[in-house]
């Protein structure tokens, strides 16, 4: 058996208090009596009623003001407030409205519709508790998705090298989305002459996307992969390609940009697999530096068994830029604000990164904030990653 | 408006709410009215006499509530007007509170009437 309903009754009106206690006790319901605002408010807040019905015009604190300090306690917010009232005119309704009341009750009080009321607000109130109690599951369970979330954002940061001087100053930089993308990159000496760099980045979202990534990383970081394969960009691809088949689960894949930098012949191998073009800007001449977008035709890794992967080779001049990035930096047109002016596209951002990189490149930093600035976008949809390799025009 | 200090049709809605044991409860609602109308009745002369206007809205207010519950029709009607009045800060002349005064005098005869004799 279900508890009876408790109603709260603020009214001045003793008599009125007692014909109202009489006809609500029929109806079997747990009856509270207060004579004013204040001691209403102190009563609801120790007995928890579901139902509150108040009059309209009492001395001191009114029933308007009543509402307002029900309305705007959390505690007692989600109780249903009836206002009785002997005013009939639109501007109090609104007034009344306004001040959060769920219901009128007109006066002379007509028992039938009172009792009517009070039972079309209590299925209001338990409806809205169980609203309240999703919510508030809710609530919790996106707050701690988000922290598993930030914890795997530590993860991959933590993962992620650290800014590199000497011949090939190399900078990076991390974005990662509240619901986590599956960036990843990395660049190293494999030996004297050869420098590996290479960025990924796997499909959707969360840790379905991070921990592949994470695992490529290990992957290539490891010695599962001999050093001949290492320097072969290609071939790289090739067997990222058959290594992620085998552990192919939920229709994943991933982009990746590869390359393999000899200083010793100024050679740049590379392969690319779906992954956005790198960008290679030229020495800096009077009329500006020029851009090359550095990119082979290649499928996604993981989407074919049986795809073949190209490479492909260029000169690098000393003093070159080159920046590699993954497409959340320039994807972020669904979420643009109102600050916004023409659309941002691939090539503005290209177009973009070029202005930016006249002369003396400014810090990564200052790059994203150039983006947020012409983009209006203060948070991206997706994980934004960021490398640089700046080529030394005098090498030692 | 029915001549009656107490409307029958809203007295007989009222006994109706009292269900079985409606004598009892009407006894009891008749004794606080009495007991509150007294005290609010002085209140109205004094605020009047003394030319509170805020005063006397208030009282006038605590007056036609309790009135028109008990069917006190008439009653609670010379309260409103008296309540409006003074809302405006316009203290109503003295024959609208001598009115007032004869009106509740009629309406505590005829519920000291129907009070069931103990």
């Amino acid at each position: 058996m279900s508890p009876p309903t408790r109603i709260l009754l603020i009214d001045d009106d003793r008599i009125l208090q007692k014909v109202l206690q009489r006809v609500l006790k029929k109806e079997g319901a747990d009856v509270l009596l207060a004579s004013d605002g204040p001691s209403g408010l102190a009563m609801a807040r120790e007995h928890h009623p579901q139902v509150v019905l108040c009059d309209w015009n009492m001395d001191g604190m009114d029933g308007l003001e009543v509402c307002h300090h029900f309305k705007s306690d959390p505690e007692l917010s989600n109780l249903f407030f009836i206002l009785l009232t002997s005013r009939s005119g639109l501007e109090d309704r609104v007034a009344g409205l306004d001040s959060g009341a769920d219901d009128f009750l007109a006066k002379p009080v007509e028992p039938a519709e009172l009792t009517a009321r009070v039972r079309s607000g209590m299925r209001q109130y338990e409806s809205n508790q169980s609203l309240r109690q999703l919510s508030l599951d809710l609530d919790q369970q996106r707050r701690l998705l988000e922290e598993e979330m930030a914890r795997a954002a530590e993860y991959v940061i933590s993962i992620l090298p650290a800014s590199i001087d000497g011949p090939i100053a190399t900078d990076s930089l991390f974005l990662p989305s509240q619901k986590l993308g599956g960036d990843c990159y990395d660049f190293y000496w494999l030996d004297e002459d050869h420098f590996i760099f290479y960025m990924l980045d796997v499909s959707g979202h969360g840790l379905a996307a991070a921990l592949p990534s994470i695992s490529i990383y290990n992957l290539l970081r490891s010695s599962a992969l001999t050093k001949e394969i290492l320097l072969q960009p290609e071939k790289v691809l090739a067997s990222l390609n058959s290594f992620f088949q085998m552990g192919r689960q939920n229709e994943q894949y991933f982009t990746i940009w590869y390359g393999v930098y000899q200083p010793s012949s100024q050679t740049l191998r590379f392969a690319s697999a779906g992954h956005p073009p790198c960008l290679l800007l030229s020495p800096f001449a009077p009329s500006g530096r020029s851009m090359q977008e550095l990119k082979t035709n290649n499928l996604p890794i993981g989407l074919f068994e049986d795809a073949t992967y190209v490479e492909q080779s260029t000169q690098i001049q000393p003093g070159s830029l080159i920046y590699l990035y993954t497409d959340g930096i320039y994807e972020t047109m669904g979420q643009a604000g109102p600050h916004q002016s023409g659309e941002w596209t691939f090539k503005s951002f290209t177009e973009l990164m070029l202005s930016t990189t006249a002369s003396d490149p400014p810090a990564l930093e200052k790059v994203m904030a150039a983006i947020k600035q012409t983009t209006g976008v203060l948070h991206f949809s997706d994980d934004v990653s960021l490398m640089r390799l700046s080529f030394r025009t005098a090498p030692d | 408006m029915n001549q009656e200090p107490i409307d029958p049709q809203a007295w007989s809605e009222l006994l109706a709410l009292g269900g079985e044991d409606a004598d009892s409860m009407v006894d009891e609602l008749i004794d606080m009215y009495l007991e509150d109308s007294t005290v609010l009745l002085a209140a109205i002369r004094r605020d009047h006499q003394s030319n509170q206007p805020q005063s006397l809205a208030r009282t006038a207010h605590a007056l036609r509530s309790p009135s028109a519950t008990l069917g006190a029709l008439r009653l609670a009607e010379h309260c409103r007007r008296v309540e409006e009045a003074s809302t405006r800060e316009d203290l109503p002349p003295e024959a609208v509170i001598e009115e007032l005064m004869e009106e509740a005098h009629r309406v505590t005869i005829d519920l000291q009437s129907r009070r069931r004799q103990a």
